[in-house]
């Protein structure tokens, strides 16, 4: 049941990505920590590194949420989506040193231990202005760092995909309680608009980016929904032969599923439009060398079978299609997982034996 | 497989970003600013309200800071803690201690043992912190910077003595 563990497989892509990525941190942090020493004076080192490391955190979690989204608008956002993970973890390992600095500056030198300070040194649950905002930015830490704990594909496996997307869900929760922290916790202490404009700004980017989205996702879901309820004798209208490219696909609706109907080297072939990796839009793909490729991370299936070829075992499921006077008709129950369908021809009349 | 998946997010998404949106409005909403006097005729918007600044008095050791302790809601007693000019020292914390700091040797003074932590003192303008009843006598105020008591302030009536600088923490 269990996978070996493989560690990060680094090539050039994804050390210039982290590079990146940890480089604008420092360079953030230094500029903050700049700019926060010259207009606050008083300050000291420790109260600025909790402050960059706590704004360095947010930022990071508004760029990782507005990936998904702005990458199922314009491929050209899909580099950032390939590493997005990396991310991730690096939001998490900053906003732990911002945890663990504020714990050690605020709980740390009294006689209760510093964690149970933490979480109940302010009772006022019943006020707003004062309501104890720290366990609310505690329980988004341990969130975010569970997920980046289990950001690996060992723990995708592990756990199913399923536990495993649920669990990475939890981000939108995470969100939440870090925008309450925020706006309970240091907006109580200061008067000036940038603070709250800013993170109302990237609350409300966020929610656009998120409805636009969904709008689309779900207007393109009612288009095919509605094809395949005039589907008959099991077998559905999918789309014409000529709507679907050399080496990529259509992708349709069906059982509640979508289906990518994929065409290359003269032949049509069915599988399912979600990639077992992490549940990317395989339909959005192209076939190279005979493989259909995931957008996402560049899993691989053969469009035969659904399966993934060696040493991976991925596997998603077939459909049976056929082409009748130039439009293709899928049968919308999935076959059996690992299923060897034979491709149509574009110019066949007859249908795919399953 | 995917369909649940889908589902689940479209509802979780919007009510992260509105349970967002409503706590950045309400943080906004009561944050001290909103207790301004309109004829306090000061730039800064955290000012405490006028009854508070005439109930308060200055505390010992700390130039230009006053505390005035005044009824808050239901049973609690609200500390208000006013900064005319900005303070010199690195990141002031407010404590109450039953006794006042005991004078020690070197450059800096220990917290009185069980003082509890009320919490930060903004360098410039008016804190609010909350006190429930009953509470320890002595405010302490402490700069984590420079890692020593500031100066105290009986909150029953009389004034403290400094605290002179001593022992490390």
């Amino acid at each position: 049941m269990g996978h070996t563990y493989q560690a990060v497989q680094w090539n050039p892509q994804k050390k210039r990505y982290d590079q990146l990525v940890v480089g604008g941190v420092l360079l953030y942090l230094a500029v903050f920590m700049a700019v926060s020493a010259a207009v606050f004076p008083e300050a000291t080192l420790e109260t600025l590194l909790i402050r960059g490391l706590g704004t360095a955190a947010l930022v990071l979690l508004h760029i990782i949420l507005s990936i998904g989204p702005l990458a199922r608008r314009d491929p050209r956002w899909l580099p950032l989506l390939y590493n997005r993970r990396h991310l991730g973890v690096t939001m998490a390992t900053v906003a732990s040193l911002h945890g663990a600095f504020s714990t050690l500056q605020f709980h740390a030198f009294g006689d209760v231990n510093p964690i149970v300070s933490l979480f109940t040194s302010n009772t006022r649950v019943d006020s707003i202005a004062q309501f104890p905002f720290q366990p609310l930015g505690a329980c988004a830490l341990v969130i975010v760092v569970l997920m980046a704990a289990t950001s690996h594909d060992f723990w995708l496996r592990n756990l199913s995909a399923p536990v495993w997307k649920a669990l990475h869900m939890l981000v939108y929760v995470a969100y939440a309680l870090i925008l309450l922290h925020v706006a309970l916790g240091s907006l109580q202490t200061e008067s000036g608009t940038v603070t709250p404009a800013a993170l109302g700004l990237g609350a409300v980017w966020l929610g656009a980016l998120h409805l636009r989205a969904a709008r689309a996702e779900g207007a393109r879901d009612r288009e095919e929904e509605v094809r395949e309820a005039a589907a008959a004798e099991g077998w559905m209208d999918a789309c014409g032969v000529d709507e679907i490219p050399e080496g990529r696909a259509k992708v349709v609706v069906a059982a509640g599923d979508r289906v990518a109907i994929f065409r290359s080297e003269g032949h049509l072939s069915a599988l399912s439009s979600v990639c077992q990796h992490q549940n990317g839009p395989l339909g959005e793909g192209r076939v190279v060398d005979g493989l259909v490729v995931c957008p996402w991370h560049g899993f691989q299936y053969r469009p035969r079978c659904g399966t993934s070829p060696e040493p991976f075992d991925e596997r998603v499921p077939t459909f049976r299609v056929r082409v009748e006077d130039g439009r293709v008709l899928l049968d919308p129950r999935p076959l059996p997982l690992g299923t060897e369908t034979d491709p149509v021809p574009v110019s066949s009349a007859g249908s795919s034996p399953a | 497989m995917i369909a649940p998946l889908r589902r689940r997010h479209r509802w979780l998404a919007p009510a992260s970003f509105a349970a967002a949106i409503v706590g950045v409005l309400a943080g906004v909403m009561v944050r001290p600013d909103a207790f301004v006097d309109a004829g306090s005729g000061r730039d800064s918007v955290l000012a405490a309200p006028a009854y508070v600044a005439q109930a308060a008095r200055p505390v010992p050791g700390i130039d230009g800071l006053g505390a005035a302790l005044v009824p808050g809601e239901g049973d609690r007693m609200d500390l208000w803690l006013m900064a005319e000019a900005r303070l010199e020292a690195a990141d002031v914390l407010a404590y109450l201690a039953s006794a006042a700091p005991s004078p020690s040797g070197s450059m800096e003074t220990p917290l009185p043992e069980g003082a509890q932590l009320l919490g930060s003192v903004a360098p410039l303008g008016a804190s609010r912190l909350s006190l429930t009843a009953p509470h320890a006598a002595h405010l302490v105020l402490f700069s984590l910077g420079q890692q020593r008591v500031l100066g105290s302030l009986d909150l029953d009536g009389s004034p403290a003595s400094t605290s002179t600088p001593q022992g490390g923490r």
